[in-house]
């Protein structure tokens, strides 16, 4: 069944192709939560908590853009709920903003999804939140201060420090950084 | 020999193929959510339905209550009172003309419980009553 067909018939409530849509997007979906969450169990109940939104609201798509986008939205936000819900964001403090980026490391090697998963365990909640939605979501820094709430400054300062921490990981893991 | 390039679009690169499967409870979790939003639904459409049956009948028995009232009045004014049909213009007569009064007289009495007519004997001849009075004597 085509996507187009897809969507038609979860808009006419159809069970089985509800269930197919679970199972087609679910997997990248979940690993979207699983960046953005530590606790396995967790990323699942906000995985069901936003197919269930994607499902309930999928009248209000249309044709414009990606559904694949669509639904990672609706992902990204669920998942940044609970984390206010769990009060995981509260701690995520601005430090000084003239704090010096440098350059970014270059590396030959590559790293895999699994290594990427458990570097991202290391950080602290705000530096991957922030890191999540800046390098692999895209989004730029008024966005992200935007969606959290909080100074541009801080959305920049806590990628910075992610970045380090990140680059140190990678060292005591004997990436070859140069 | 590989190429170098910046480690954060080696992180963006791998975060693509990040991919996990869900345990099989993921979708009767969400399918038991998705039951119960459809029998809220249902009734929440149910109960708008009666609602609006209940507002419906309300206004249309408010409408239909005075019609019904004027008809019942007329019906009972059509029985109970009824309006003449025709008129009947009454003559007086002069006290000389008594005959027609007592016959008039007569047939009322007539027209009530009958009373058994007191014959008499056999010798007794039966007369009206003013024929009686004005004859009798002879």
């Amino acid at each position: 069944m085509d996507e187009k067909t897809l969507i038609a018939a979860c808009k006419q409530e159809d069970r089985k192709a509800q269930q197919m849509l679970f199972e087609r997007y679910s997997p990248v979906m979940l690993g979207v939560c699983r960046r953005y969450l530590k606790r396995e169990e967790d990323a699942e109940d906000v995985l069901v908590e936003a197919f269930y939104k994607v499902l309930t609201n999928i009248n209000q798509f249309r044709d414009m853009g990606s559904f694949e986008g669509w639904i990672r939205r609706i992902v990204v936000n669920e998942a940044l709920m609970f984390l206010r819900r769990t009060h995981a964001l509260q701690h995520a403090q601005e430090l000084n903003p003239q704090i010096d980026a440098g350059e970014n490391a270059t590396i030959e090697e590559e790293i895999s999804a699994r290594e990427l998963l458990s570097f991202l365990e290391q950080l602290p909640t705000g530096y991957r939140t922030i890191f999540n939605l800046y390098i692999l979501e895209g989004m730029k820094h008024r966005e992200i201060a935007e969606l959290l709430g909080i100074s541009i400054n801080t959305s920049k300062s806590q990628l910075i420090l992610a970045k380090q921490r990140l680059q140190e990981i990678l060292i005591r893991q004997r990436y070859p950084l140069q | 020999m590989k190429k170098r390039r910046d480690v954060f679009d080696a992180f963006r690169e791998s975060g693509q193929q990040l991919k996990a499967t869900p345990s099989s409870s993921a979708w009767r979790k969400l399918e038991g959510k998705l039951d119960a939003q459809r029998r809220r639904r249902r009734i929440q459409f149910f109960g708008i339905t009666s609602i609006a049956a209940v507002l419906a009948f309300v206004v249309a028995l408010a409408a239909i209550l005075p019609l019904l009232d004027n008809a019942r009045q007329t019906a009972y004014a059509k029985t109970e009172n009824p309006a003449p049909q025709s008129f009947e213009t009454l003559i007086p007569v002069s006290e000389a003309d008594e005959a027609p009064i007592r016959a008039v007289e007569f047939s009322r009495q007539h027209e009530r419980a009958a009373r058994p007519i007191a014959e008499g004997s056999s010798g007794q001849k039966l007369v009206l009553a003013f024929q009686a009075e004005s004859g009798g004597s002879k």
